[in-house]
């Protein structure tokens, strides 16, 4: 039995769901937004392990019985509110029905795509930047300020060539740098703030699906490719085979960040280098899968059925 | 070349306020970084390539990143008032705050208390079911430990703990103790609002010890046998400074109900916090280099 957690109008949710059925395996999908409720949950730990049971409007299904758990951890969307508490306390009483889930799957021995321990450290970009150098990809240069001198210097160094984005996974956006932004460099002060230089290259992403690797290249002539469709500008997405040493480096950084199921982002440059920017716990492979027709979904239900 | 040690927290903590006063008694160059004071006024800039190196400043103090040679963490992560973190831009500041520090103190070679493994960014203070899933390997035994959102379930494990136990919300530091038929019949409402989490409670003498470094400092008395328990789990968790709250049986076995790897100094006796502060600067001082 495979657990889905999540929402439906999540469309990775959705697209597990229709591949597990697809596929014919058997799995429950516990709507967040009915729990508790309709879906109501007991689990014990002690010395001997973990125990208890998920029932649903279905039935009532052990939790030993779990091969593999994949969850989505957003937050509650368009659940009521109860009635006679605040809002600070209705807040406090959705955490607690997540922490009583969340708490559970850190827990569990079964693959779980992914826990949520394993899932914080691309909270911190810095760290992760850290990280990922150490597995032999290089990184971009990188400037992180409050100092707006600092910020202008580096500007001049990388020629005028460089991105500013958050450091943290709040409002990811990045953007591009111009002379038009030096008048604004003395909001710094209010907000350390990370400069990036601009590296050219080919945009790759990396699934890592347990010890497997899908490879997706990338190409368009927008300046991020994730909003090509919606800026009206072309997207070509391929299957792509990576160096033997990439495509190891990419599992054992997702191994070493305990991610079974993982997002990584690389670019290679002209002269064949590999730049990491990032690897993410909890990615939307659903946009790589109908740009490149890649079968990521079924690769994920098979390591969630305990095929491999 | 100067040599900093780099406290960073709230200046109201007791632990930075003793811990700072002790180094600067012994005439050591402290930086504290109160972290809701920060911005504007922190001057900090972090080149990271093939060499990581930056500065860091404060008012009338400047430290290269190769000055800084212990630090003591206590953050929050929270860069701004409360109000101000009601505030959108608030709580920008304080995820980006996070996200720097979380980095910055991974770059820094010096002895850093405690440099957190992500797994615990969000969770500093563990109880039985954290342990167990962060540290496989755990020696201490646990309380049983239930999770429920049925009130039935919840009855039949207070019969299975002896009519005994105790409920916790999962995501505050408090505890509530149910002895009775009666009482534990208050779990009955409750359940219809919150998930029940509820654990045995352990009879035995219930002990605080303070890991600091290599040393455990208990508040009543030395214990051999639950002192390396307590060092093993500290290292597992890579943590310097923690704090157990312990039970040990009279048949002597030791059960750790929580962890803290963030140990407040409110409650502690004057003897423990005066033990404590002491080890802790030893631990910080441990990383100096010699003065050339």
């Amino acid at each position: 039995m495979i657990l889905v957690c999540g929402v439906l109008a999540d469309g990775m949710i959705e697209l597990m769901c229709a591949r597990l059925n697809h596929m014919g395996y058997p799995y429950l999908f516990l709507d967040e937004l009915r729990f508790p409720g309709e879906f109501n949950l007991t689990w014990s730990i002690s010395a001997k392990g973990v125990d208890g049971y998920i029932s649903a409007p279905s039935g009532r299904f052990n939790l030993a019985d779990i091969t593999g758990v994949y969850a989505r951890y957003v937050q509650y969307r368009g659940g009521t509110k109860r009635e006679g508490i605040s809002d600070r306390e209705d807040e406090l009483v959705k955490s607690e029905y997540q922490a009583s889930l969340m708490q559970l799957l850190d827990i569990l021995p079964c693959v779980v795509v992914n826990r949520v321990r394993a899932s914080v450290s691309n909270d911190s970009k810095p760290y992760q930047q850290l990280m990922v150098s150490t597995f032999g990809f290089h990184t971009p240069r990188t400037l992180i300020t409050t100092m707006p001198e600092e910020a202008r210097a580096f500007y001049e160094d990388c020629g005028k060539k460089i991105i500013y984005k958050s450091l943290s996974g709040v409002r990811s956006i990045v953007r591009r740098f111009e002379d038009i932004d030096l008048s604004r460099l003395e909001r710094v002060r209010n907000c350390p703030t990370q400069f990036q230089e601009v590296v050219e290259g080919v945009d790759i992403r990396v699934h890592t699906v347990g010890d497997e690797v899908i490879a997706t290249e990338l190409t368009s002539d927008a300046s991020d490719y994730r909003y090509a469709g919606s800026t009206g500008h072309a997207l070509k997405a391929r299957a792509i085979e990576l160096p033997e040493e990439v495509a190891s480096a990419c599992t054992r950084l997702a191994n070493s960040a305990g991610l079974t199921v993982s997002g990584i982002d690389l670019r290679r440059t002209i002269d064949d280098r590999y730049f990491c920017f990032e690897i993410n716990p909890s990615p939307g492979f659903l946009f790589f899968e109908r740009a490149s027709g890649q079968p990521i979904s079924e690769a994920v239900a098979r390591l969630l059925r305990g095929d491999r | 070349m100067m040599s900093y040690t780099l406290i960073i927290g709230r200046g109201d903590d007791p632990c930075c306020e003793l811990v700072s006063a002790r180094l600067r008694s012994l005439g050591q160059n402290v930086m504290l970084l109160s972290e809701h004071q920060l911005f504007p006024g922190l001057q900090f800039a972090w080149q990271l390539n093939e060499e990581s190196y930056g500065t860091l400043g404060l008012e009338s103090q400047n430290a290269r990143f190769d000055e800084i040679d212990a630090v003591l963490a206590r953050f929050s992560g929270i860069a701004c008032s409360p109000e101000e973190f009601e505030t959108k831009n608030g709580r920008y500041l304080s995820s980006e705050w996070h996200a720097l520090i979380r980095g910055f103190l991974e770059t820094l070679p010096c002895p850093v208390v405690n440099r957190l493994g992500s797994a615990l960014w969000y969770k500093p203070f563990l109880r039985p079911a954290d342990l167990m899933s962060l540290v496989p390997e755990l020696k201490f035994q646990t309380p049983r430990t239930m999770v429920t959102t049925s009130f039935e379930d919840a009855l039949a494990f207070f019969d299975l703990c002896g009519g005994q136990l105790c409920y916790s919300p999962l995501t505050f530091r408090s505890n509530y103790f149910i002895y009775t038929k009666d009482a534990v019949q208050r779990l009955n409402p409750l359940s219809n609002f919150l998930p029940l989490h509820l654990s045995e409670i352990v009879c035995g003498e219930p002990l605080d010890a303070y890991v600091v470094g290599n040393r455990v400092i208990f508040n009543n008395g030395s214990h051999i046998s639950g002192e390396s328990l307590c060092l093993e789990t500290a290292a597992s968790l890579k943590l310097s400074f923690c704090h157990f709250r312990l039970i040990r049986t009279v048949e002597d076995a030791w059960y750790c109900l929580s962890l803290d790897c963030t140990p407040s100094l409110f409650q502690c006796e004057m003897k423990t916090r005066d033990a404590v502060v002491a080890s802790l600067v030893e631990t910080l001082l441990s990383g100096k280099r010699v003065a050339s």
